[in-house]
């Protein structure tokens, strides 16, 4: 079974979404207990 | 991309290639196992507060999923940039400074760096604490103050550092074959503990036996078969052994033999 080129590339995109949400995600959470008083 | 890698190496785009699927779950065994037996993991879970920690561990498993997938692609670049890679752990550095220049070099190296001097800052941490609690405040100094484990606990970190920068020192391996190397080890722990937390029968003896034959057996099929088999081999043994054990000679563990305030009382 040999991986497509459209496999490679919605891995690909999955990987490049995930780090691009990732620090956005973060700094929310941040916020969040920052503004409860609970920083984790 | 896709073309070149189909017509100068296609067995790399083999999803079912039976090396490369015995080395999915090695490496899968191997990152539970990490997470199963290493303190950096139990102490952050310790320092928790009540309901983060699956929140935590979920959240940072989710955004660490694109790690290999990135290695996996930059990877599948070499055939198509016509790069000669002398080693397996040279592949990032390569690609980077192909596609990117002198600077692309630079900030990999600051990125690669970063990231081994945070994992060794907590396993020093981790092991650190596991010395000072298990051996110098369990063993050596029960009675000792909140003062003196403070101090013991900078030499404790100092001491471990000084080792492992010693053993570092012969370059008698790289960080990639120590992992696969270590995976026999790691993996053998698995099942011991999760049989320990969640079975009341498992036993003592046939964890630690676990442990040793999935980590002997682990090592053979190491040199024997090959780096990608070390941790499967080595938790198959090693569940096998637990489970076995428990059936055969079932014990009877209870929780209250571990606190140590009733030990006192």
């Amino acid at each position: 079974m040999i991986a497509s080129s459209g496999f490679i590339s919605v891995m690909v995109s999955i990987a490049l979404m995930v780090t691009i949400i990732a620090p956005i995600v973060l700094i929310i959470l941040w916020l969040k207990d920052w503004k409860k008083g609970q920083l984790w | 991309m896709h073309d070149a890698v189909l017509e100068e190496r296609p067995e790399l785009l083999n999803l079912l290639m039976p090396a490369a699927i015995m080395f999915l779950f090695n490496n899968l065994l191997f990152g539970v196992g990490e997470i199963f037996h290493s303190n950096v993991w139990w102490s952050r879970a310790f320092a928790f507060r009540k309901g983060v920690g699956f929140k935590a561990y979920m959240t940072a498993g989710i955004f660490w999923m694109p790690i290999p997938i990135v290695a996996g692609f930059i990877a599948l670049a070499t055939p198509a940039l016509g790069l000669n890679v002398p080693a397996a752990d040279m592949v990032g550095p390569m690609v980077a400074a192909r596609l990117l220049g002198f600077a692309g070099a630079v900030l990999v190296f600051i990125v690669v760096f970063s990231a081994l001097a945070s994992s060794l800052d907590s396993l020093l941490a981790a092991t650190g604490d596991l010395v000072l609690q298990d051996i110098y405040r369990g063993h050596l100094r029960p009675q000792a103050s909140r003062e003196e484990l403070r101090k013991a606990a900078r030499w404790v970190v100092l001491f471990l550092g000084i080792i492992t920068w010693l053993l570092c020192l012969p370059r008698l391996t790289t960080l990639a074959s120590l992992l696969y190397f270590t995976g026999a080890f790691v993996a053998s722990t698995i099942w011991p503990i999760v049989a320990g937390l969640y079975l009341k029968k498992a036993s003592s003896t046939g964890a630690s036996v676990a442990m040793l034959a999935g980590t002997s057996i682990g090592l053979w099929s190491y040199f024997a078969i090959g780096f990608y088999v070390a941790a499967l081999v080595s938790a198959v043994i090693s569940m096998t052994i637990v489970l076995v054990s428990m059936w055969i000679k079932p014990d009877n563990f209870e929780w209250v033999t571990l606190n140590e305030d009733t030990k006192k009382g």
